[in-house]
């Protein structure tokens, strides 16, 4: 409001209207509020109101079909998101998957690179400082921030264009489920796999149903001779944004560190303890 | 409003149903977006994606109720368009074309025949050049089916301020709608 409508307003109030009768726009307050509740129809608006009331009741008029044009857009945005997080509907998620659910599928890919680093460290001994700083660097350099609100934003600038088309949610879970269970099927027992990334390691229990159950949830992951998900490299990135900036963010981090992470992340199947560990 | 059903549809929402989603967005998404339109036109659909997008990745944490549910999926909307604000220079405002709206001689029902046929289209951008704040409130209560204390806390303001400013936004249509009569006729003797 301008100083002007505010001094207009003020005057008004302060200033009864002797001229010219009485204020025929006064509103006594239970008039004015079922007016805004939709409670009063048009008819039975004082008169200097009636019209107010039918552009009212004209805004809140039923739904037109184009109001409702984004539907498959948003459900398909919807789903996308669903089945980036591994058993959604697991009781009492614990706010560190809440976390990770933030990061989408950035954070998936994110996961199976760092299982990827745990089972390498594992082998050398070298962890978890380093793997915490792969995580810190990853996240950093994939441009996703912090804050809920940054990281909603990007992702929905790019739902906005790519969600009508992207069938690859399982994949990114896939991928990230076959990462932690490698990780933590190499760390069993020893040290290093029990301090590698714990917040990765609660994720795996929550996705498991619980800690003690991990080896049935990894079984088929573990038996089946350590192949990640064929799925994540086969695909272009163009396919699904929230893929492409997962991958990216691996190979980012993969430079920083010497290379052999984010090629690890990209053929899931090649065993990373093959690869020459950067820091030795 | 969904009603009854709300508990169970969002609790299958939250399980990750989309037909449940699907509900929940026909029932929120013409308000949600008839009141971005109201405070930013131009995007508004934009915004409204965005929105829902959000809502889908924050699902699982949302508890409440049916009114609670509204109040979170506008607040996110409004958080979204502060946001915007940040990044971009004001949108301008968009006048209202005169021909929205019926010749003030119209009288009795050739007017309000008139009137009955304005479009939500009109009727949202009418309440969209009322002062920007008064806008809001009024689009939140009108379209969002909200009461004083659900507005109250989306525009994060006291709701008694939130009263005034709808009652205030609610005389200003009264006295655009009513032509120049009242509303000229009074403003030439307070400026005397």
């Amino acid at each position: 409001m301008s100083d002007e409508d505010a001094l207009d307003d003020e005057m008004r109030h302060l200033r009864p209207p002797s001229g010219f009768g009485p204020d025929p726009l006064a509103l006594d307050e239970g008039t004015a509020e079922r007016l805004l509740a939709g409670q009063l129809h048009p008819a039975d608006a004082p008169p200097d109101y009636r019209r107010a009331a039918m552009v009212l009741a004209a805004a809140a008029a039923p739904p037109s079909p184009d109001e409702l044009a984004g539907e498959r857009q948003a459900v398909a945005a919807f789903t996308a998101v669903a089945r980036s997080i591994p058993h959604r509907a697991a009781p009492r998620r614990q706010p560190v998957l809440t976390r990770f659910v933030s990061f989408k599928l950035a954070a998936a890919a994110t996961i199976a690179a760092l299982s990827l680093a745990g089972v390498a460290g594992a082998a050398t001994g070298t962890l978890p400082d380093p793997a915490q700083r792969v995580a810190h660097q990853m996240l950093g350099g994939a441009g996703v921030p912090g804050p809920d609100d940054h990281a909603a934003q990007t992702a929905g600038d790019k739902s906005s264009t790519t969600s009508g088309h992207h069938p690859t949610g399982p994949d990114a879970t896939g991928a990230a489920k076959a990462g932690l269970c490698r990780a933590w099927a190499a760390g069993q027992g020893g040290e290093n796999g029990k301090k590698f990334d714990a917040t990765a390691f609660q994720a795996l229990a929550e996705a498991a149903g619980g800690a003690g159950r991990i080896a049935e949830y990894c079984a088929d992951v573990i038996s089946s001779g350590g192949h990640g998900q064929q799925g994540q490299s086969s695909k272009p990135p163009t396919t699904d944004a929230e893929h492409g900036q997962g991958q990216g963010s691996g190979q980012g981090s993969g430079q920083g560190n010497g290379g052999g992470q984010g090629q690890g992340q990209g053929n899931g199947g090649v065993p990373p303890s093959t690869r020459p560990n950067p820091k030795h | 409003m969904i009603g009854a059903d709300f508990d169970a549809i969002l609790a299958a929402a939250k399980h990750g149903d989309e037909r449940a989603f699907a509900v929940l967005y026909r029932d929120l998404q013409p308000p949600l977006l008839r009141y971005l339109r109201v405070i930013a036109p131009a995007v508004c659909e934009d915004l409204a994606a965005e929105t829902w997008l959000e809502v889908a990745r924050g699902l699982d944490r949302f508890e409440g109720g049916e009114a609670g549910f509204r109040s979170w999926v506008f607040t996110v909307a409004r958080h979204r368009m502060v946001d915007l604000r940040r990044r971009e220079a004001r949108q301008p405002v968009v006048p209202v074309p005169p021909e929205a709206f019926p010749d003030r001689s119209d009288a009795g029902d050739a007017a309000d025949a008139a009137l009955t046929a304005i479009s939500t289209r009109a009727a949202l951008a009418l309440i969209g050049s009322l002062p920007p704040d008064q806008a809001e409130v009024v689009a939140l209560r009108i379209v969002g089916g909200l009461d004083v204390a659900q507005v109250a806390a989306i525009v994060a303001k006291r709701p008694g301020t939130v009263r005034v400013l709808s009652h205030r936004g609610l005389r200003r249509l009264a006295e655009r709608l009513e032509g120049g009569v009242h509303a000229s006729g009074r403003g030439g003797a307070v400026t005397q």
